[in-house]
């Protein structure tokens, strides 16, 4: 009986040391980010090409302006000066329209100073992470104050900072992994911003987890993919994309309430018909694929990779399943070495070009 | 050694108390279904923007429509509405909230007090009698067995949400507004009133596109001038459009009455859609989190099938509940929450 204690009693004692090292407070950081919210002429597809089938760009449809469009896109800077853009390394091309990567371990604080060189009053609204209403950058009747809502409408040339805790409850849940993924969008007039182009990922990686820049440990590639149907009718820039015959050569008058499918651009991260820079990844690593989609109607994807299984909420798989806003985490080990397709399994999604490639190293 | 064996002895007594089996219960309810008239606004105010409600569109005959709601009474006598808690409100058009602990059998006294053919019908359980056509004016009763086949699996919540509705004409009376939830809690983890122990607070919503120029009651609300004040003809073209509800509820554009949740406490969201062409809802919160089939999220993937979401508020204030499609965000299937500290 007393051998036993002992033993209790040791076991007991490195359980604890063991128990205490793992819960030793990884240093909590603030992250800092500066963003704007900057105009670019976007091109869906700067090739010109079906890259997929190596053949012309099919024809525009009817009401469709082109493949270029006025847009606004959160672009990274090196400071508050928002002088110098923060250079966005070639593996990393493939973002394309996507925003800056934010990454944050629970615990975390993020600031995202946000300077909005746009046009019109844009904000940033994160998913997920905690703010106060000052923060939540998403004007409505939510009995505050407007002085305490500034961040609900930046406008043009103004800066504004955006504060947002980082709890347990932004990060991974018992049946996730070790991290889970949220969208910042600017959410000032959100259909019509979204359309806009304003759209980027946030990591949460589980307290401990996280290397120093946040991202998961027992990743070796992050990448990021948003299915989004853009409808440049619902832009913000629409009428500007119609009175500017660079974008609109063909003069295309827009008839009654405009409201048809011909100006719907189907793409993975702002690219169509493989014209997305192709990512790589080795055989065997651990690769996390992070996919995200917009809210138009038809923003229900089927995302589908050829070549090599994923792992999705513990179940194998080479097909996810996207709704409007959706956020969800599928896991690669890939096996198969090539390049390899990557697309939209929704026919009508295909057929507009909703469509990339992956590449998978020996 | 002896305090080995009563430590024992006293522990397989605990466990044995926790998995006594609780009696199984008749749970009776007395559900009619009534013909209602309903308002998707009836704060007649766009309560998200804080503007007036956006203009008619050209077909559309208004905010109110005349609509077939199951409702819950007090007895057989189908007199006395049982009384909805005022911090109850926001349910709405869904029918009344059926709680069933795994083993118990919940008894529907149904009676048809609409003009149409309608019953009422489970989903996960099965009905005895199997539902038929209700003639109007007439009572039926249906006993629903709750087996453990309707109740939660390993990987469930310790509750679950099943859909009724009436499927005399499926596809075009959940746009009357008939579908109310069945929810069933893992045997020995309910309360007496049969809702899951390890829950604070449920709240119930629909996610619904109530198309009503499908309902059964179109041709009233065409004929009926105080429905229909400007004389629309049904056969306009834009008529289907123009009558479709994407909805909270039953509510539009920030008008259903907003829950009031506690922070830190424990709530469950129960989340049901009907299923026509034009529902595929994406709920999403602003201000929290919730964790959804062990995943953490914010937005949840409604497409003709019912979720349940769990959600520890932390956030203090008025959040948003929205759909994230834009279509039905445009048409109003915006709601909000409060978040008392």
């Amino acid at each position: 009986m007393l051998k036993l204690s002992r033993v209790a009693a040791f076991v007991a004692m490195v359980g604890s040391v063991v128990l205490l090292a793992w819960a030793a407070p990884s240093q909590a950081r603030t992250r800092t980010y500066y963003i704007a919210a900057d105009e670019v002429i976007w091109n869906y597809a700067p090739s010109g090409e079906d890259l997929i089938a190596q053949r012309p760009l099919p024809p525009l449809a009817p009401m469709q302006l082109g493949w270029s469009y006025h847009k606004a896109i959160y672009r990274e800077y090196l400071d508050s000066t928002f002088r110098k853009l923060k250079p966005r390394s070639p593996e990393d091309a493939y973002l394309g329209i996507l925003g800056p990567v934010i990454h944050a371990e629970v615990g975390d604080t993020v600031v995202v100073v946000f300077r909005n060189n746009a046009r019109f009053p844009l904000t940033v609204h994160a998913h997920g992470l905690f703010y106060t209403k000052s923060s939540e950058g998403a004007p409505y009747q939510d009995g505050v104050s407007a002085w305490n809502k500034n961040g609900d409408s930046v406008p043009q040339g103004q800066t504004f900072t955006y504060t947002w805790q980082v709890p347990e409850r932004a990060g991974p849940a018992p049946g996730d992994g070790s991290s889970v993924v949220w969208m910042y969008h600017s959410h000032q007039d959100e259909v019509g911003d979204v359309n806009t182009g304003p759209i980027g990922p946030i990591v949460v990686t589980a307290k401990g987890m996280a290397k120093a820049d946040g991202s998961p440990k027992d990743v070796d590639r992050e990448i990021f993919a948003m299915f989004a149907q853009f409808d440049e009718s619902s832009s913000r820039y629409f009428q500007a994309n119609i009175s500017d015959p660079r974008i609109n050569p063909r003069h295309v008058k827009p008839v009654g309430n405009f409201s048809t499918t011909d100006d719907d651009i189907w793409t993975i991260n702002g690219y169509s018909f493989g014209n997305m820079p192709v990512p790589s990844m080795r055989v065997g690593q651990r690769v996390r694929w992070y996919l995200l989609s917009t809210m138009s109607d038809f923003d229900f994807h089927a995302p589908h990779w050829h070549g090599n299984t994923v792992v999705v909420n513990g179940m194998r798989t080479d097909l996810a399943q996207l709704g409007p806003m959706a956020m969800t985490v599928a896991d690669m080990i890939p096996d198969d070495a090539g390049t390899w397709l990557f697309h939209c399994h929704v026919n009508v999604h295909l057929a507009g070009g909703m469509e990339a490639r992956y590449r998978v190293l020996p | 050694m002896k305090s080995v064996v009563a430590l024992v002895v006293v522990t397989i007594a605990g466990m044995l108390c926790f998995v006594a089996p609780a009696a199984a219960r008749d749970r009776v309810h007395f559900i009619a279904a009534d013909e209602v008239v309903w308002n998707y606004a009836p704060q007649n105010r766009n309560i998200i923007s804080g503007k007036p409600l956006r203009a008619l569109r050209p077909a559309q005959l208004g905010w109110v429509y005349r609509k077939a709601l199951y409702r819950e009474y007090t007895d057989a006598t189908f007199k006395t509405l049982l009384p909805i808690p005022p911090g109850e409100r926001y349910r709405g058009l869904a029918g009344p909230t059926v709680h069933a602990e795994v083993g118990d059998t919940v008894i529907i006294v149904f009676r048809n007090r609409t003009t149409l053919p309608l019953d009422i019908a489970p989903t996960g359980v099965v009905s005895k009698p199997m539902p038929t056509a209700v003639r109007p004016g007439t009572t039926v009763t249906y006993r629903w067995p709750v087996t453990a086949a309707a109740g939660p699996a390993s990987a469930d919540t310790s509750s679950l949400v099943w859909a009724y509705i009436s499927d005399v004409r499926q596809g075009t009376v959940d746009s009357a507004g008939l579908i109310g939830p069945l929810i069933v809690t893992r045997r020995g983890e309910a309360r007496a009133d049969g809702s899951p122990a390890d829950v604070d607070q449920e709240i119930v919503t629909l996610f619904s596109s109530q198309l009503e120029d499908q309902s059964p009651l179109v041709a009233e609300n065409l004929q009926d001038r105080s429905i229909n004040t400007r004389g629309i003809n049904g056969h306009a073209g834009s008529f289907s459009p123009d009558n479709a509800f994407p909805s909270i509820n039953g509510y539009v554009y920030g008008n259903m009455p907003m829950p009031a949740l506690r922070e830190h406490s424990r709530v469950r969201w129960y989340l049901l859609t009907t299923m026509n062409g034009f529902d595929g809802h994406t709920p999403t919160f602003s201000g929290q989190t919730v964790v959804t089939q062990g995943n953490r999220a914010d937005a949840v993937n409604l497409v003709f099938r019912q979720a349940v979401v769990d959600m520890v508020p932390d956030d203090p204030g008025i959040w948003l509940l929205t759909c994230s499609n834009d279509i039905h965000l445009a048409l109003g299937m915006e709601a909000r929450y409060e978040v008392l500290p």
